[in-house]
Formats: structure tokens, C-alpha cells, sequence
């Protein structure tokens, strides 16, 4: 019987349609239904199929954007009750992501930053032009499993090392992985500076912090 | 025959000299221009931009602005309107040599290369690699010879120097390589005082290189509405040493702008000109050129895109914002792709552009050589903008309609039924027709027989042979030492070596 009610809800994510998700995860409260399972096997399968749908070329970022809003609607209404039960949603990881110092390159960053917490990644955005230092005082802060640098400019790429160095000098790697991104950044240049990750695109991202918290 | 007279050589540029006219084409009305400039400043009224600059806040609260929140910025109409008043409305550049050569002024339109890009495709082993600085000095050299462009930038990012100071070695690297004007980028604001000494000591003098300048710099605004730090300090620096530059944001649209390009269009359009008054109200009469590089995001890939309609559209409605409604110099766009090799798409989405842009008379037009959207620099398109561009300055030259070009006296001496090869109107003539020195135009076997060239073929030749035969003017020794010296300062402030 649930089936149905979980088809409808990966349905509503697919379709980006927030007030459907919203109803739905309304409607699986009042019927009792495990708000763990509704989010597993209803709405984050929704995702994954948008995720799969844009990765081949079928579905417009403006699609992908949307689903993830109608997903955080669902989750808003199913959190409360996971609170209740004594449980939580399980987050696949906690993320500090930035453009380094020096640089104002924010959109390719930003969107890193909305997919992954569209995956269910819990991410602290720094914004632009962050001081070496913040990406491991937020680390450190908050727990973070993962840290993100984004860097536009050659200039500033070279500073995703001394972020590394800071987490080093913090004591925080190498539990702290270090995911890095940008145009000029290469994978030559990631195993130079030792970094944990890096990818080309903000899909290619979701993936690489995945395997970087072993989901 | 030998009473016919014979030009020396084929000429490839006749229109060059020519006094440019309009188009024609317009896109706006004059009532959609003023619907645009009151949707700007309706922008900064309400919305404001962000000055993230003390002197800049300064100047603007001096002149009337509002202030809240720190540094969001609210202008009335007036301090605008009043500050664009004090541009020039035409910009001279010369050559290193004193000569002026762009007049950026009306719809005369000149072209060149663009700036910063990470990767070169090898000329020799088609490769794509990270950029060095023999790239930027190859890319320069090339530039200087091809007859159709006339101002140069730096196209590649060299890898192989410290980056620190890669502004400085890039501009050395381009005075050393062309006499033509240099449109350049600098890191910071330390970078751009050094990159001024430098151009000081070409010439002579601050006030020879105020009074005959050879250099523009391209500063950019961050969409949206935001002036960061940097760009102001270096818009303060350009306005104090009474030098130009363009202020050029770049809109991606739907992620940093509105999706609708009209939306985009007067963001924009609000963004240089608060970047502009800023700068008269610095210095009155700082010249500067009006300019923006906005397409859409696109939505499949999340590729900024160098070339779309929506691109090109943007550009032409800004050219006509500048043209007719501010009467200020324009930056154009052309000779880009974001095809990732020299191949068709490069060339169909090159040769619309350069059509495109010329027609809106931009002044100033940039980025011929780029593929794979601003990442990667080809030697081959170059060459093949070259042409391009050679062959629509023909088509804006339009058609001569003299006695002499009507003819009606040939015409009649040949009569019906009559030959016009032999005729001395053709000998005398026949050179006023364009000809390509890249496209084939052979018959099939002669085509065959010389080995089947294609166009990117040829231009990977023609640019090989340049690079290795071309001597631009030279530098005398003094300067070079000078511009080492600067650099060496430079390096050994920021503590590195090469
Ligand atoms: C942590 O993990 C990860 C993982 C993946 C990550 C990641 C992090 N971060 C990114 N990714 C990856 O996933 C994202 C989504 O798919 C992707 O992000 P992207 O950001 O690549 O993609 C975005 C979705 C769309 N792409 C973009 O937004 C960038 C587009 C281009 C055209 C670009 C823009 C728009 C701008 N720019 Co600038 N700009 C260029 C860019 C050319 C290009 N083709 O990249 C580039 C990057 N810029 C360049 C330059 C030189 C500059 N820019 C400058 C300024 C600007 C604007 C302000 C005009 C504007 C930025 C506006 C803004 N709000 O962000 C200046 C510097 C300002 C500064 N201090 O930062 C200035 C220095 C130019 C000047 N005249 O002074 C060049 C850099 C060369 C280099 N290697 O150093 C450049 C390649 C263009 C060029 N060839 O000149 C991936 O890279």
C-alpha cells in the first residue's frame, strides 16, 4: 500500500513540485508511516533519478534546482517526526565549502554547494574571497567531514594548498578530507598539492564527496 | 597591356581606411533605449550595488549617494546622469611607438585577442596543454603580423613562471612582441602600479603615455551589483593616471544575472555605470570604454557559454546603449567558440560573430582565437578570424557608386554580347575584388595536387611560419632592462624567483 504513496512522492521530487511534496510528506505523518522510509524509498529516489536524468543530458540545472527545493520542503515536515521517534536522518556528511582568498568566482561554487545539500550533505557556505584560515576554523567548528575549496584563477588555485597546510597545522588531517574545484585545476595538480578529491562539474562533485565519506 | 597600370599586391583590407558608417541595423528604438537606461537607474535607486571600497564610498557620499548597511550604494538619477557627462566620447590608442593607430570613436571597429586563457592547443603536436610564457609571446608575435587585428592581448596564462607576477611577464612579453595597442589584465592593484611603470618607461613619461596611450586596461564588475575591492582599486589607479579602460561585467545569465536578457541587459548596464561615475567623479574626464560579456549559464552543462545568440544579441543592444545613448566607446566580443578544436563549429560560431559585431560598430572587439569558452587558446583560429574579418570589413565597405564604378561608359564601349576580361576597366579594377589567402578556392585536382589543404591546415602553417619568420619592431635595450628591472623588483617583493 505504502508503494504507491512512495511512488507519488519520488514522483513529486522528479517533478519539482514542492506543494505535492509537502502534501505527501503531510499525508505519510497522519498515516504513520516511518518518515525514515518515506525519505529512503520515496523522496530521495526522486532525486537520484533527476541526478541520473541531468547527467545524461535530459533534465536542465532549473530542474535539478527545483527538485532539490521540493526535497528540502519534505524533509522540513519528516525531520520533526524522525526528532520524535529519537532517530535522525542519517546526513552522508558535514561540508565547509568556499572560494579561496583572492577570488570572487562564486557560481560554479554555489552550485556545487546546492547539489550537495540536495544529496543530503549538510554544507556550510563560506562565500567568496575566504581567508586561508576560515575553511579549517569552520572545520573544526562544525565537525566538517569534508572541506571544499573552489578557485577560478590560477593565482588563487594555488592557495588550495595553504588551506590543506591549515587543516595540517590544526591537527584535522587527515580525518578532514579535501575536495578541490575549478577551471584550471587538474588532476596532476590535486595529487601535487595532495588532495583528496576534485571534479569538473557540480554532479561529478556529489559523487567524489561520497566516495570521500565512503557512502 | 603595358600602359596598364598594376597595384603592387592584392589588397585583403580595403575597407580599412574607409570612413565607417552605421549599419543600419539597429535592434532598439530610441524609446527601448531610454526604457533601458531608466530600468538601470531605477536599479540604483532601489536596489543599489555593493562598493566594497573606502574611497569609493567616499566619493559617491560626497556626491549625494545614500549609504546603508556599510557599503550598499543607492544613487539618485542625478549623480549619474552627471558623472557620465564628464566622459570623453572618443578614445585615442596608440602604438609603443607614439603613432596613434585606434580611433574608438563613432562605429569604427577594430579587432583582437583576448586574455588569461589556461590552456594553449600545441601548434605542433595539436595538443592541449597548460599555457607558458613562450605561448603568450607566440600568440603576440602573430597578432602584430596578421593584417586584421589591431590591438593584442595576451591570450595565454603562462604556467611556467610564478604566478605572482605572470601579469607583469605577460605584459613585458607582449611589448616586446608588437607594435599594436595592448588591451591587459593585472592581478591586483600592486600588479597595475607595476604594469604603469613599465608602460612609463616605453614611452618616456606619465604625461607621453596620458597624451598618447598604448595601453587599456579590462577591469570587470561582479555580477550581481557588486564593486569588489580590487577592481576599484585599480579603477582609482586608471583614473588618477588619466588612462583608460573598459568596465566590463560579465553576467552569467540565470545564475549571476536575470535569464531574460533584458533583465540582464539592464543589470548590466547599471553595473558599469556606477563603476563609471566612480571613476569621473575620481577624476573628471577619465576616459573609458562601456562594455559587458553576458550569456546564459548554460542549463545542460553548466558551461558559461562564449557564443549564442543571446550573447550576441546582448552585445549588439549594448553597443547601440553606448552608440546612441551615451555616446561613449564600446567593447565588443568575436572570433570566439566553445567548440574545444579548431574545427567547423569554431569556424561557423567565429565567422557569425565577427558579421555580428561589426555590424553593431562595437569599437573595440575582443577575444578572437578563443575556443572551449574562455579556457583554451588556438593559433589556428587566429589566423582564420583573421580572414574572417578581412572578409566582412569588405562586406561593411558596401558598394562604391561612382561614374568610374557604374561603369556606364565600359559598358556601352563593350555593348551587347560583347567580353570585359580584356578591358582596361577590368585591369584597372579586378584588384578592388577581395581575396582569400586562407579559404580554397582551387578546382578539384589542383586542390588534390597541393596535398588537399584544409582551412585549419593552412592556418596551422600560416601561423607556424609567422612565428618563426615575423620580427615585430624592437624595444631598444634600455627599455627592455627597465621592464626586467620592474619585474625583478616585483618578484623580489613577493619573494619569488622566477
Ligand atoms: C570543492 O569542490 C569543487 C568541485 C567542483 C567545482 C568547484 C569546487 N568549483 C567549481 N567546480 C566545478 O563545478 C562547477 C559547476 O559545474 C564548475 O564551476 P565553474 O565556475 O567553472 O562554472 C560555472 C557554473 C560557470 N562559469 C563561471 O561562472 C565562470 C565563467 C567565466 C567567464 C568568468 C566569469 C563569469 C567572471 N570572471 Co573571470 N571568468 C572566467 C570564466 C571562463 C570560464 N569558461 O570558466 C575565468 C575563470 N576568469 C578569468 C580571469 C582572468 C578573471 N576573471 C575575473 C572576473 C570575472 C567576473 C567578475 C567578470 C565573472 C565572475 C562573476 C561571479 N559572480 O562569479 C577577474 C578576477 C576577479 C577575481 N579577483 O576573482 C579576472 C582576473 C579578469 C580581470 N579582467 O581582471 C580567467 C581565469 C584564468 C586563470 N586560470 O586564472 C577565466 C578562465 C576567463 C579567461 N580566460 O580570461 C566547475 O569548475
Amino acid at each position: 500500500m505504502n508503494e504507491t504513496l512512495f511512488e507519488a512522492m519520488k514522483q513529486s521530487i522528479i517533478d519539482g513540485e514542492a506543494e505535492d511534496a509537502e502534501r505527501l510528506a503531510n499525508q505519510a505523518v497522519a498515516e504513520g508511516v516511518d518518515p525514515l522510509e518515506a525519505i529512503n524509498k520515496g523522496f530521495v529516489l526522486g532525486l537520484d533519478d533527476v541526478g541520473e536524468q541531468f547527467g545524461c543530458g535530459e533534465m536542465f540545472l532549473p530542474d535539478l534546482v527545483l527538485a532539490a527545493e521540493a526535497m528540502k520542503t519534505a524533509v522540513a515536515i519528516l525531520e520533526p517526526e524522525l526528532a520524535k521517534k529519537g532517530t535522525a536522518r542519517e546526513i552522508l556528511g558535514t561540508v565547509v565549502m568556499g572560494t579561496v582568498e583572492g577570488d570572487i568566482h562564486d557560481i560554479g561554487k554555489t552550485l556545487v554547494a546546492t547539489m550537495l545539500s540536495a544529496s543530503g550533505f549538510k554544507v556550510y557556505d563560506l562565500g567568496v574571497n575566504v581567508a586561508i584560515g576560515a575553511f579549517a576554523e569552520k572545520a573544526r567548528e562544525v565537525g566538517a567531514d569534508i572541506v571544499g575549496v573552489s578557485s577560478l584563477l590560477t593565482t588563487t588555485m594555488v592557495r588550495q594548498r595553504f588551506v590543506i597546510e591549515a587543516l595540517d597545522d590544526m591537527g584535522l588531517r587527515p580525518q578532514v578530507k579535501v575536495m578541490v574545484g575549478g577551471a584550471p585545476v587538474t588532476r596532476d595538480w590535486v595529487a601535487e598539492i595532495g588532495a583528496d578529491g576534485y571534479s569538473e562539474d557540480a554532479i561529478g562533485a556529489v559523487a567524489v564527496a561520497k566516495r570521500l565519506v565512503g557512502k | 597591356m603595358s600602359k596598364r597600370k598594376r597595384k603592387s599586391n592584392l589588397s585583403t583590407a580595403p575597407a580599412a581606411n574607409a570612413s565607417p558608417r552605421a549599419s543600419g541595423y539597429r535592434m532598439f528604438t530610441d524609446a527601448q533605449l531610454d526604457e533601458i537606461h531608466h530600468a538601470s537607474l531605477e536599479i540604483l535607486r532601489r536596489t543599489g550595488v555593493r562598493v566594497y571600497e573606502s574611497e569609493s564610498l567616499e566619493l559617491l557620499k560626497s556626491a549625494g549617494c545614500f549609504v546603508s548597511d556599510e557599503n550598499l550604494v543607492k544613487f539618485p538619477a542625478a549623480v549619474i546622469e552627471n558623472a557620465l557627462q564628464d566622459a570623453p566620447s572618443r578614445v585615442v590608442l596608440c602604438g609603443r611607438d607614439g603613432r596613434p593607430r585606434l580611433y574608438l570613436e563613432g562605429h569604427r571597429t577594430y579587432f583582437g585577442t583576448g586574455s588569461d586563457l589556461p590552456n594553449t592547443r600545441d601548434l605542433e603536436t595539436g595538443e592541449r596543454r597548460p599555457s607558458l610564457l613562450t605561448d603568450v609571446e607566440n600568440a603576440v608575435k602573430l597578432a602584430d603580423a596578421l593584417p586584421n587585428l589591431d590591438f593584442v592581448m595576451s591570450m595565454a596564462l603562462p604556467s611556467d613562471v610564478a604566478i605572482e607576477t605572470s601579469d607583469r611577464r605577460s605584459f613585458k612579453a607582449m611589448v616586446e612582441n608588437t607594435v599594436k595597442p595592448l588591451v591587459f589584465t593585472a592581478w591586483d592593484e600592486d600588479g597595475l602600479a607595476d604594469i604603469i611603470k613599465m608602460a612609463e618607461a616605453v614611452v618616456g613619461s606619465p604625461e607621453k603615455l596620458a597624451l598618447n596611450p598604448f595601453l587599456l586596461a579590462y577591469l570587470e564588475p561582479t555580477s550581481p551589483l557588486q564593486h569588489s575591492e580590487d577592481v576599484l582599486r585599480k579603477v582609482l589607479l586608471m583614473a588618477d593616471h588619466g588612462l583608460p579602460f573598459v568596465y566590463s561585467p560579465g553576467p552569467v545569465e540565470g545564475a549571476s544575472a536575470p535569464v531574460t536578457s533584458a533583465g540582464s541587459l539592464a543589470l548590466a548596464n547599471a553595473e558599469i555605470m556606477s563603476g563609471i561615475a566612480i571613476a569621473q567623479l575620481r577624476r573628471k574626464g577619465t576616459p573609458v570604454v562601456w562594455g559587458c560579456g553576458s550569456g546564459p549559464l548554460d542549463m545542460k552543462t553548466t558551461v558559461a557559454t562564449y557564443t549564442s545568440p543571446e550573447f550576441m544579441k546582448h552585445c549588439m543592444a549594448l553597443s547601440e546603449m553606448a552608440h546612441y545613448y551615451y555616446h561613449l566607446p564600446v567593447w565588443g566580443f568575436s572570433g570566439c567558440s566553445d567548440s574545444k578544436l579548431p574545427d567547423m563549429q569554431a569556424g561557423i560560431e567565429s565567422a557569425l560573430w565577427i558579421l555580428w559585431t561589426a555590424l553593431s560598430g562595437a569599437n573595440l572587439i575582443h577575444d578572437v582565437g578563443y575556443i572551449e569558452s574562455g579556457l583554451t587558446c588556438s593559433l589556428e583560429m587566429m589566423v582564420v578570424s583573421d580572414e574572417i574579418i578581412s572578409f566582412v570589413k569588405q562586406l561593411m565597405a558596401g558598394i562604391q557608386l561612382t561614374p568610374e564604378t557604374l561603369a556606364l561608359h565600359v559598358i556601352d564601349e563593350v555593348g551587347p554580347g560583347g567580353e570585359y576580361l580584356t578591358s582596361d576597366h577590368t585591369m584597372n579594377h579586378y584588384r578592388d575584388v577581395w581575396y582569400p589567402r586562407l579559404f580554397d578556392r582551387r578546382s578539384y585536382e589542383s586542390w588534390q595536387e597541393v596535398g588537399e589543404p584544409t582551412a585549419v591546415k593552412t592556418a596551422r602553417q600560416i601561423a607556424q611560419e609567422i612565428i618563426a619568420t615575423h620580427k615585430p619592431e624592437p624595444i631598444s635595450e634600455d627599455v627592455r632592462q627597465a621592464l626586467q628591472t620592474i619585474i625583478d623588483e616585483a618578484a623580489a617583493r613577493v619573494g619569488v624567483s622566477n
